[in-house]
């Protein structure tokens, strides 16, 4: 039986050296719901993220995890239930490896929870599948987008974290990909966290917290 | 022509120079994925400070040279993490103060030595049957790092924050594979000299790169390429009286820019 992950943010703040990014906020993520979480560039949507998925300490306050409402401090836990797509911009486009690797890469610490043959499925559904054994070099923009979601999805996490997944695709493509994660989160119950640009992207999402980004504070919008 | 394959000292440079060309190029691959080109360059200018007080107090400058590296790349690889500056920035930092300390360390001796020279210019025809041994020994214990841990160092060198998140003791790796290529570095400038390292450290890993269709056949590319040019280099040089280092880095770069001038011709 997988875990269902609560994420409860008290006074949480962030700051690089000396710049505040984040600003003493509050935020509970609710297992199983859809947020949407917007923000000009630059508003810390990406650094916010980071400190959920423990690659940045806070400064102050905390990040707390609950399954069933008791506290998991275990971050080998945390690691295997949450999945990440990073990004497009942050990811090395030139490094010289193939879609199989890049998959397979994400089995490296904790095997037990990798579905390889539902990766596979995936690649299909979105119509790569052909591309498994090609150099990430010689991809398009959106096929690499493509890739990136297929990735961050190989370990089934319950939690998934989305940063502008559906930059860089067509309108076909990212209306399936809006059509898929809201399979997840409403058949599967799994909690998304989806950073966008265009609050509007996500309006077929029936039932969605919308979390804006402003002043460094967090503003919720049902 | 075969005939200078009887000579002991030929024997050396060849069965020393193959391997630590292995280990530069595998190392090398590394460097260049990570963005760290100019750590080579870094570790090995670092090293002169301990070459300096092997030379000057103790007449036995490569041990000190891979503890004045070791320390360089700590205090790098420190640097770099608790610190928001680049790694570019930090080994600008380091390696300028062991540079240095070498220098001042060296003013105590009133003579030039002729391990000077080595350092900067590389020795490879003068290299010992111990320093051959070493290299072998090296490259079976590096190889052997880099095959157990391949899946870690790769996950951390393509994407560090997804590495992270699955589990991969970023931080510690970081430490160990910039201590590796440290000690292959210093055993590198036996080969090449502190000015010409780098050469053989990123030029084959960057042809590689472009060639390769996957992550591995990147190691293989930069492992041949790099015991091709070691090998030209040193009958090349045999035969038309050059120094050797010099000889080797020439065919290394002339290759590159052809492969490269190929390229953009053809389109
Ligand atoms: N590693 C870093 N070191 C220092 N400052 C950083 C670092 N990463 C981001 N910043 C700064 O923190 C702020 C927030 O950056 P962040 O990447 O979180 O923004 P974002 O909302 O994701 O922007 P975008 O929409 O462009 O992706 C920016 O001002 C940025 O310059
Ligand atoms: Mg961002």
């Amino acid at each position: 039986m997988k875990k269902n992950y609560k994420i409860q943010l008290k006074n949480l703040t962030l700051r690089y050296s000396n710049d505040l990014v984040i600003d003493s906020v509050n935020w509970d993520i609710e297992v199983g719901s859809y947020n949407v979480l917007v923000g000009s560039n630059g508003s810390g949507k990406s650094t916010l993220i980071k400190a959920l998925l423990n690659l940045i300490e806070p400064n102050e306050g905390s990040i707390k995890y609950f399954s069933n409402s008791s506290e998991i401090t275990n971050s080998e836990h945390i690691a295997k239930n949450f999945g990440y797509i990073p990004q497009f911009s942050s990811i090395k486009k030139t490094f010289p490896i193939t879609v199989r690797e890049i998959i397979e890469l994400e089995c490296t610490a904790y095997e037990a929870n990798c579905d390889l043959a539902c990766s596979i499925g995936n690649l299909k559904l979105f119509h790569i599948d052909d591309l498994l054994d090609k150099n990430i070099n010689d991809l398009s923009g959106g096929e690499l987008q493509k890739v990136l979601i297929v990735r961050g999805l190989v370990t089934s996490p319950s939690v998934l974290i989305l940063d502008e997944p559906t930059n860089n695709l067509d309108r076909d493509s990212k209306k399936q990909v809006l059509e898929f994660l809201k399979e997840l989160s409403v058949e599967k119950n799994k909690t998304i966290i989806h950073i966008t640009h265009d609050e509007h992207e996500v309006e077929e999402i029936d039932n969605f917290n919308l979390v804006r980004i402003i002043d460094k504070k967090l503003i919720f919008e049902n | 022509m075969l005939d200078i394959l009887t000579l002991q000292f030929m024997q050396n440079a060849i069965v020393g120079g193959v391997f630590i060309g292995i280990l530069l190029a595998v190392i090398g691959v590394f460097t260049v994925v990570r963005g760290q080109s100019l750590y080579a360059e870094g570790i090995a200018h670092s090293s002169l400070a301990g070459v300096a007080v092997g030379i000057v107090f103790f007449d036995s400058p490569l041990i000190f040279a891979f503890i004045a590296a070791a320390l360089a790349s700590f205090l790098i690889t420190y640097t770099k993490e608790s610190s928001s500056i680049s790694f570019d920035s930090a080994i600008g930092v380091i390696y300028s103060l062991f540079f240095g300390l070498g220098i001042i360390i060296l003013s105590y001796s009133d003579s030039f030595r002729p391990e000077i020279s080595s350092y900067l210019f590389g020795s490879i025809l003068l290299i010992t049957s111990q320093k051959v041994y070493l290299s072998i020994a090296t490259t079976a214990v590096v190889l052997g790092f880099i095959y157990t841990k391949f899946k870690s160092l790769t996950f951390m060198s393509f994407d560090v924050d997804a590495a992270r998140i699955r589990g991969v003791s970023v931080r510690a790796y970081n430490y160990l594979l910039n201590l590796i290529a440290a000690v292959v570095i210093v055993l590198g400038v036996e080969l090449l000299g502190a000015i010409m390292i780098t050469s053989l450290m990123i030029t084959g890993p960057l042809l590689a790169k472009s060639l390769a269709k996957n992550f591995s056949e990147m190691f293989y590319i930069s492992v041949l390429y790099n015991i091709f040019v070691i090998l030209a280099g040193i009958f090349a040089s045999y035969h038309l009286n050059l120094p050797t280092g010099a000889t080797i880095v020439v065919i290394s770069s002339t290759i590159y820019l052809a492969s490269f001038t190929f390229k953009q011709f053809r389109g």
